[in-house]
This record gives structure tokens, sequence and C-alpha cells, in this order.
């Protein structure tokens, strides 16, 4: 198929969508949808009325961001009290809760968070990884009390927060070779967006290089001899999740570099009679320009 | 798009004295006659004074003292924290509001004052605007045991004193292999051991690692409720010293590799700017960002250690092969010179810059449109430096521009729109593109090999195959595209199925383009109210069509005219062996399988099991016949070879993860978990001397040889086994008591089977320098012990006291040069490799590193006490 012409079509359909946009429905959450029995309630806005049964939750909840700013709103998250003010005990309660006993589902209670959260770093909440697989807000936040630093995390490190979910990643930060997330000097979120993200595997940046430049601007290059693999995907070698390599390498010395090249002499085996190749850093110990060589004999990464 | 970063920093912290966030609200203290901020916080009652007082705080202070008793100077316990003795404030939140202005200021502090500080403080308004600064402090600790004889004169200089280095040269003999174990040295023992030990007497510390400080200033600007803008401005200084080889001569054996400490002192300074216009129905969003990185150490130089001519200096003059009066005859027969200095060039300074629009638009029927456009720029321009340190007494070749002129261009588009066509219907269409542009400009260079005056570096006035080379421009571009489909059956789950498309296509590599289909069947269901189950199962073929291995024959000097018969002619050489896949762009089937169930078999329990299986397998047809050069007759003929595939031919991991949680009661809490890894990869290759391509092809086999004699195969298994185990008490307003152990092993066993003519030791082996067996185990194992005891004093005041212990143990036959053939020579520091009879050929000085350490991180076993007092207000 012709490309540009491709390219045309998708960009006549996404000015299509942006132009519809304008006419259709402003998105609201509508309470009743989420729990019908609150047809007929009415807006209270009475902090005081509240305190008077939920004081445990308020008294934290004060001291949130969410508290500073929207202090005693408890309606904008939790719809209109009129009726549960009415019949406080009516069982089931006559409020959103966000209890798994609440009746709310994923789609439902993060559409309320959504009404102010919706875009930034939430663009590609909807339809991304997390809110496919019914994650749901308070899967990760806590807005009741202020048990993190930042973000409203339900956890003090946020690292441990995702881990409750991929808890394969856990034995991963564990090994020897390893990023500072364990340490708390990064998070899961240093790399990706949880909320959704334009690139893949909810990565931060357009690709997994452009993710790791925001932290190794010295790699970024461009080099006058550039190391193909390298300038396309830094996980060909390394595994930032961790490694049993130094480094976080895929493989261990030259057996890594071995994979790719094997065209005579000493890069054909292992050791070939030199220390150089099999002790320290392997061929890198020559070879020390891998990621890229601004010499003009660097061809071979050398210089 | 020139900017000037120190304006702009001059700028920000301008505005940031201007506002001075605090000042400003402490004067609000002073002025205020009704200021009660006192009075709260005398008052018992911190809520009274939340609810009463027009200045609302907020804060918690935990501040300590350590008690630390480690066995070694290991680097690793604190690769990247600063766990030592002494006092530490671990955490300090204050924040203050002003109720009726709605001015906050917070301020979170963890780790004052040491290496892995980290302060984050904020002004402002949330509804209008807010100032916050951030300083971030990771230490990356590589060893504390490193040593070196070279000493640092800084701005990138090691200088070997000159009486080590006429030490060291003193027994070389003329004439002769230069560097043999058995040569009598001055001390009448071995060659190596001598050297050894004039290195024992000489190195001196040097410490491996660095400090890195990201520190960054951010403005937020709500122009209106809708349209909101920040601009960041970020600083990151990284400053230490980090690994790395500096080699002097060709090329192994011949050239002679130290370990250096390369000294890191960059800075990256970014600048970000972000207007977002958020709608109820649609959120737009602009970004620009730039950023510039400095390395302010350009050039690492080093002069020789084994050289005997005095040091002159980078483009001094140089020494000339002597005939044996130092390590510069290293060919049998043949006098090559060396340049007394090696000269390498370090990471260039770069700029990078983006513009990127996203847009997000909320569509009939649960729809949801996104899109993301995005360019870039990476530009490097980095004055190069000359070929070589030495002209060797003719001239050097005239560079063929003076600055690097490399520059990438990226692209991205995005477009992903989300719909639930029917009620269980969840729809996802994605397309991407990326391209990543290579706009270097490509010239000729001459290739000086390594500063050595070699048969490839002669008085350069011949342009051919043996000394230039081209700068090829790698780009690519990237195209996936899919649709992704989730049907809810009610009770019986929800079931998935994504189909995608993934397209790339490279410049200058062995396949033009990878098309690879990929289909994916999930299924998601809870059967019980206490358990649930999600499984995925992944499967895709990428095919590349030709595979073309010469590929890197065009970053040659190409003269059509000289059929030379040299491993070096990109006609009659190898660009890779024909029967090598490079993996990332070969043939590739993959399999991948994910299981995870929870189960809550009680309300106090949950269990969590995570199964994982990713599989590929990179089999490739190889052709049985090839187009070769035959240069002894002079014509291209078609030859039989060996289609014996080689490089990665098949990896598999999988992690299996068991995780439990047992509420014990309100006051009780258990918990373990318990995982397994094991990446399993298969990898062959074959030993082949690369002059026999191009001699003769039809009496030289080793590179056509079909009986397996010259071919190895390694089998790598790379397995980590992690068990964690914790239990917590709580007693409300008492006391707590949280213990944890982990437990993490990581072995990797590389099972190395070679044919007859390259098998250990193997009497019948002719070739034995390039002999090699399995090594041992690499090794390393953690094991951490943490109990923590906290005694509430009041509801808003703690006591803790904690106790760690860790142990640290490693074997890694790479760093101890424990492995075939691998011996450590007197001293850690030079380590040599004895496949073949001392004195022949290649027992040459290039067949030994001289090393930082063979132990950078050794074993520790640690004790650490802690007490700590928490407060909070």
């Amino acid at each position: 198929m012709n490309r540009r012409l491709c390219r045309l079509r998708l960009l006549a359909v996404a000015v299509t969508l942006l132009l519809y946009a304008g006419v259709t429905q402003a998105k609201e959450v509508d309470w009743v949808v989420l729990n019908p029995d609150l047809k007929g309630a009415t807006s209270v806005k009475e902090i005081t009325e509240c305190l008077d049964c939920h004081e445990e939750y308020m008294k934290p909840y004060s001291k949130t961001k969410h508290g500073r700013a929207l202090p005693g709103d408890c309606e904008s998250c939790h719809g209109p009290m009129s009726k549960h003010m009415d019949a406080p005990r009516e069982k089931p309660v006559l409020a959103i809760s966000y209890k798994p006993t609440g009746g709310l589902n994923s789609d439902q209670k993060n559409s309320i968070c959504m009404q102010c959260h919706e875009g930034g770093e939430q663009m590609y909440w909807q339809g991304g990884a997390h809110e496919a697989n019914e994650v749901s807000c308070n899967s990760c936040h806590y807005l009741m009390e202020r048990k993190s630093d930042r973000s409203l995390s339900i956890e003090e490190n946020a690292a441990t927060v995702c881990m409750d979910c991929h808890i394969e990643k856990r034995g991963q930060t564990l090994k020897s070779s390893h990023m500072p997330v364990r340490e708390g000097k990064m998070g899961c979120s240093s790399c990706h967006n949880p909320h959704g993200s334009y690139a893949p595997q909810l990565l931060k940046a357009a690709t997994v290089n452009e993710t790791c430049y925001e932290c190794h601007a010295e790699k970024r290059g461009p080099f006058v001899w550039e190391h193909a693999p390298v300038r396309e995907d830094c996980s060909s070698c390394h595994n930032s999740h961790g490694s049993n390599n130094p480094g976080m390498l895929n493989t261990k010395g030259a057996f890594l570099c071995m994979n790719c090249h094997q065209y005579g002499g000493h890069s054909n085996v292992p050791g070939y009679n030199r220390a150089s190749a099999t002790v320290g850093q392997g061929c890198v110990n020559c070879h020390n320009r891998v990621h890229g060589s601004n010499h003009p004999s660097g061809a071979k990464f050398t210089r | 798009m020139e900017m000037n970063m120190r304006a702009l920093i001059a700028f920000f912290a301008a505005m940031l004295l201007i506002v001075t966030p605090v000042l400003s609200i402490a004067e609000d203290l002073d002025d205020e006659d009704d200021m009660e901020l006192d009075d709260d916080l005398d008052e018992d009652s911190d809520e009274e004074e939340e609810e009463t007082g027009r200045f609302r705080i907020v804060g918690d202070l935990n501040v300590g003292f350590r008690f630390v008793e480690q066995n070694s100077d290991s680097s690793k316990f604190n690769l990247y924290k600063d766990d030592e003795i002494g006092p530490y404030l671990s955490r300090f939140i204050f924040d203050l509001e002003d109720t009726e202005t709605g001015q906050v200021f917070d301020l979170s502090v963890k780790s004052l004052g040491r290496d892995d500080q980290d302060i984050y403080m904020e002004y402002g308004n949330p509804e209008h605007y807010a100032i916050d600064l951030r300083l971030n402090d990771t230490p990356y600790r590589i060893s504390d045991n490193a040593k070196t004889p070279y000493a640092y004169l800084g701005g990138g200089v090691y200088r070997v004193p000159d009486d080590i280095v006429n030490a060291i040269q003193i027994s070389d003999v003329a004439s002769a292999a230069s560097w043999t174990a058995t040569d009598a040295g001055a001390g009448g023992a071995g060659e190596d051991a001598r050297i050894s030990s004039v290195l024992d007497a000489n190195v001196r510390d040097i410490a491996l690692g660095t400090e890195r400080r990201d520190v960054s200033l951010g403005l937020k600007y709500n122009l209106s409720k809708r349209i909101k803008a920040r601009l960041e401005f970020a600083v990151d200084t990284k400053k230490g010293k980090l690994i790395t080889g500096a080699p002097i001569g060709d090329r192994p054996s011949r050239s002679m590799t130290v370990q250096l400490a390369e000294p890191i002192d960059y800075r990256n300074e970014g600048i970000k700017f972000v207007v977002e216009h958020r709608a109820e129905q649609y959120q737009l969003e602009a970004t620009y960002e730039y950023s510039q990185f400095e390395n302010k150490v350009d050039v690492l130089s080093w002069n020789s250690l084994f050289h005997a001519a005095a040091y002159v200096g980078p483009d001094g003059d140089p020494a000339t092969a002597d005939g044996g009066s130092d390590y510069d005859d290293i060919r049998i027969g043949t006098t090559t010179g060396y340049a007394t200095t090696g000269r390498t060039a370090l990471a260039p300074d770069n700029s990078y810059e983006n513009i990127m629009l996203n847009v997000g638009v909320n569509l009939p029927m649960m729809s949801r449109f996104n899109a993301t456009v995005s360019m870039g720029t990476m530009v490097q321009d980095e004055d190069l430096l000359s070929y070589a340190t030495s002209s060797f007494g003719g001239a050097l070749a005239s560079l063929p521009r003076a600055e690097a002129d490399a520059r990438v261009d990226t692209k991205m588009i995005n477009l992903f729109y989300t719909i639930r066509p029917i009620r269980k219907l969840n729809t996802r269409l994605f397309y991407r593109y990326y391209d990543l542009d290579n706009k270097t400009r490509e010239s000729e260079f001459y290739y000086y090999t390594q500063d050595s005056n070699s048969e490839y570096t002669p008085s350069i006035t011949t342009r051919n195959y043996r000394n230039e080379r081209v700068n090829l421009s790698y780009g690519y571009r990237h195209y996936a595209y899919g649709l992704d489909l989730s049907y809810y059956l009610g009770k019986q789950g929800t079931v998935g199925l994504v189909a995608e498309k993934d397209i790339k296509n490279r410049d200058y590599r062995a396949v033009d383009e990878t098309d690879e289909d990929i289909w994916t069947l999930s299924y998601r269901v809870r059967p019980m109210n206490n358990v649930s189950i999600k499984a995925k199962y992944k499967w895709a073929e990428r095919s590349g069509g030709k595979y073309d291995g010469e590929v890197t024959d065009l970053s040659y000097h190409f003269d059509t005219t000289v059929y030379a018969d040299e491993s070096s002619s990109p006609l009659s050489g190898f660009g890779n062996n024909p029967g090598l896949r490079q993996y990332d762009i070969a043939d590739r089937d993959r399999d991948q399988f994910d299981l995870t169930i929870g189960i809550v078999p009680i309300d106090a329990v949950i269990i969590n099991l995570a199964y994982h299986l990713l599989r590929n397998d990179y089999s490739s047809k190889i052709a049985s016949q090839i187009t070769s050069w035959d240069s002894t007759r002079g014509v291209f003929d078609t030859v039989s070879i060996d289609p014996t595939q080689l490089g990665l031919l098949e990896d598999e991991s999988s992690r299996f993860v068991l995780d439990l949680n047992y509420q014990i009661n309100d006051e009780m809490l258990a918990y373990g978990f318990l995982s397994q890894e094991v990446i399993d990869t298969d990898q062959r290759g074959r030993y082949m001397n690369e002059n026999h391509k191009i001699n003769n092809i039809r009496t030289a086999r080793d590179w056509r040889d079909e009986s397996g004699k010259y071919v190895w195969n390694a089998d790598l298994s790379d397995k980590t086994n992690t068990i964690g185990i914790g239990f917590d008490y709580a007693v409300e307003e008492s006391f707590d008591i949280q213990t944890y152990f982990t437990h993490s092993e990581g072995v990797v066993d590389i099972d190395y089977r070679a044919g007859s003519e390259i098998a250990e030791d193997d009497t019948s082996s002719l070739l034995d320098h390039a002999e090699w067996y399995s090594p041992s185990d690499t090794k390393f194992r953690t094991n951490t012990f943490n109990v923590v005891f906290t005694k509430h004093l009041a509801e808003n005041m703690k006591l803790s006291f904690s106790y760690t212990y860790e142990e640290y143990d490693a074997q890694d036959w790479q760093q101890v040069g424990s492995a075939a053939h691998q011996q450590v020579y007197g001293s850690q520091y030079v380590a040599n490799y004895d496949s073949e009879t001392a004195g022949t050929g290649n027992d040459r000085v290039g067949s030994r590193l001289v090393t930082l350490s063979d132990d950078l991180a050794p074993d520790y076993d640690v004790h650490m006490i802690a007490m700590s007092f928490g407060y909070k207000f």
C-alpha cells in the first residue's frame, strides 16, 4: 500500500473524529447509573454532618492533598448525600462506596476519578493495559489517608504497589545486578506510566532507548560510529529489571557478543588465547565504546 | 535552536528568589494579629488546630542513629545507598497550608545530608500556581577495592610513572616473543610474576563509582480551570569513575590492554514545557522538551604501561619499535611501532529536542480516540580527534571533516481508538509509526588501528579496504498496528484476542525488513467468588526474508580493481560467518504463556500464583552453498558450506512465583513469597581462521567443514531462586514488630562443548589457542534478615529499634580469572591466558590484561543496628 496515502487517510480520520468531538455530549458521571438507589438524591455540601459519623476517615483525609483541594467536599467522589443523610444505616449504603462490597466495577470507580483526572498522564488510561485488566484507581491509590510521600500511593514504596500484582518482578529486582528500585531511588514509574502510554510496554518515552536516554544521555549520541542494535534497542543486550550478569547484561561476557559476531579470528571462540576476552569485561575490555564511538578510528569501538 | 541554558538557570534562580515561598508565608504568620499557629502548636490536640487555625501544619519527623559492622570493605552493601554509621534523618515531612489564601508549602526530606538524600519542596496555590524544587542524590558504588598503577592527572589524562614502566620493560628480550611466562625476570621469576610484583609495589587505590545529583525546578501555572501550563528545568550531574578498557595496539593479541577508571563528569540540562487543555470531551497537550548533555572530560588518554620511551603525551613525539627493549616487538619477526600514548574519545556532548502533541477525545458509545504525534532531533557535533596520538614519523591523514556532524531525526505517530460497539465487547484499534532517520554524514575515515604502526596504519597515501572505513548511518522505521478485542461472557469470564502486525525495516542490517505476525489469546474468569484466573497465550512468527551477512562490506572502501587476498578485503573476507543469524533480526518463532491465579481460601488468606514462559526459536534455513571469491584462481565460485546455524539458536525463560498472605488476626500478619526464574539459551559457534577464507577455499576448510570438529555449543542456564518470609505483629497504640527474611541466589552455568580441534586440552587439538571448556558456575547469593521493633510512646510519637543482618557471596570466574586457561599471576592485577606453550607465537603481551582488581566488590557480612525516633505533628 502507498504509505503516504495511508497516512493521509489516517490523518483525515483523526481530524474527522476531532471535529465530531465538538458535538458530542459532555462526559459527566451519572450517579444514578453508578448506584440506582441515588435516584432523587441531592447534594448536601455539609461537612459537619459527615464528620459526626466518619471522623476516623475525615481526620487523616484532611492531611492529604485531596483533603486540601476538596475540603469537606465528600460528594465529589461519593455522590449526592441527601438520601444517605436521611437513612445513614440503610444497607446497601445510599452513597457511592469504593469498597469491594460497594457494587462498583473498576470502570465505574475510575469514571469518578476521571471527572477531574482525564488527560495529562491519564491521557491513554481508557483502553490502556491497566484499564483493560480491570485495575481501578484505588487499586494503587488511597485518598483517605497519606500513606506515602507523594502520589497518594497505597504504600510508601510505590514499586511494591506494582509488585503486588507483578509479583514476578520482585525476584528480578533482588538480583545482584539491578537498578536502584529496591533501594527506593527509582520506582517502576521512573520508566513506565501505569496510567497508560502512547509507547509500548507503558513506557514514558516513545521507545526503550528514548526512555533510557532520560537518565543516560551520554549514550544518546548520535555517534559517528553507531552500533546498530544499540541504536535500536538497549534491551537487545540489557535486562533493566535485573540480571545475574554485571551491567544487567542478558548473557555473560563474550557469549553475548558472539551471538551476533562470528567472522573469524578472535571473535569466534570465547578464549582465543587472550585474557582480555574472558576476564574483566570480556570483549568490552578492548571494544570499550560498544555504545557508539566518536573517534575517527572508532569503527570497531576500540577507540 | 541554540539555547542559553545558563541564562535559563539564572532566570529560574532569580524567580525562586523573588518568590521565596517560605518567607512569604512566614511574613504572613508574623503579620497576622490573629495568628494562631503558635497557640495551636501548643495545644495538645493538633486536630483542634487544624480545624480552627488559619495555618494548618502536618508533619512527620524520623531521626536516628545507625551502627554498622561490616567485615569487608565491600562497596556492594551500599551500592545505591548510604547506610554508613552515624546519625541520620530518614524522613521529614512538613506541610504548611494557609487556609485563607490557599497557599501551601510542602517539604519532604529523606536521608538528609547523606549520599542518597532526596529533598522535595513545593510552594504555591494548587488552584493557580505552584513551584516545586527537587534534589535527589543517588550513589552508585562499584568498588572500594580497586587499584591501579596509573595516576590520574585530571582532564582525562592517566599516567603511569616512568620508573614503573622502566621496571616492567627491563627484561624484555629482543626479537623474541616479548612476554612469556617462563622468561627469566630480574628476580629469577617468570615474567608475569615479576611484572605483577612490580605492580603490587606500585598500585594505588582508586574508587570506582559515581554520584548522581538530579535537581529540578518546576513551575505550574493554571491559566484557567481548563488550561494548565508547566515549565520544568532540570540539571542532572554525574561524577565519579567507571571501569573501561584501554588498549594500545592494532588488535589482540597484539594489543596491550589495561583496565582504567574512566573519569565521569556529566552534566545534563533539560527544559520541558507542557501546555494542557482539559475539556470534558477532549484533552489536548503540547510538550516541548530540550536536553543538552555535556561531558566535561572529552578525551581519555593514557601512556603505555609497557613502553620504554618517556611519556610524551597526546600528539607528541612517538617512540618506534626498538628491537626488544620494550614490549613493542610483540609480533615475532615484526617490529611494530606502538605509540607511547593511547587516546580515545569519551561520550560526546549532545543535545536532544522534541515536540509532541497529544490529543484525547471522548466519543459516543463509550469510545475514545487518542493521537500522539512527535518529532525529535538528536544532534552531536563534537570536534573530532586526530586519528592517532602518533604519526610514526610520517604524517597523519587529514580527517574528512573536523566535527562529528551527527544527527538523528525521529518521528512518531501513535493512533489509538477504543470503543464498545456492543455492551460486552471492548474493541481497541492501534497504529504506531516510529521513524529513526539517521542523518549523520557518511564519510570515508582512515582506520588507524589503536595508535599502532601496524600494516593497517602505513603512512597513508593510498586509500584501500585495509585502512578505510565508512561510518554507516544506521536508522530504522517501525510500523505496528492491530486489533484488540475482549468479550465479556458473564460468569464465564472474559475472552480476548489480539492480532498485531509488527514491521521494522532497517538500514545497513543483514535483513532489510522483518515482518512479524503476533496473536494473543487471553481468558480471565472468576469461577468462584474467591478464585480468579488469568491466562494468556501469545504466539508470533517473525520472518526476515533474505539474510545478507555481508552487508557490513558497505563500511569498507571497496575498490573493485583490487581483489587482494587478505581477510580484511570486503571481497574475500567475511562480514560474518554465513551460518550466523543475528537474533534481533533473524527469523523467530515465539511462544509465550502467562498464568495468574489468585485464591482467597478463607478471608484471612490470599494466595497468588504466577507462571510465565517465553520461548524463542531462531531456527533458520541456512543455504548449503554460497558464492565466494577464490583468490587463488581470481574468480567467484560457488562452494558448499556446512549449513549449520550459528549464533543464538533458542532461548527460553520461565518464572514461577508463589505469594502468600495470612492475616492471622487483627494484630498479626504473616507473608511469604517464593520465586524461581530460569533462563536457558542455546548458542553455537564455529572456529574459523579468517585467512582460510581467502587463501584457498579448497584446502583450508575450517569454515566449511561439516564434521563438527570446529564447532562449539554453549548451553547457558541462568537460574535465580528467591525466597522471602515476613511477620508483622502490631498491637494498636502500643507497639509493632515487623520482621522479614529474604534470600536470593543466582547461578549462571555454562555448559560448553567443543569439537575435537578446539576441545579442552585435547592432544588431537591443533588449535590450542582456541581451546576452552566449561567454567565453574557463577553464583551470587544475598541473605537479608531485618527486624524492627516500634514502641508507640503516644499517638504521634514512636521509638524504633531495628536490626539488619545481610550477607553477600559472589563467585565469578570472569572477575577472578579462574576459567579455562586463565591465570592470575602473583597479584590480582595481571591476568594471563595460557592455552599455548610459553614462547610460541601467540604467547604475547596481548594475551594479558592488567586489571583494576579481581575482586571489585568482595563478599561481606553486615550487622546494622539503628535507633530512631518518630514524631508526627
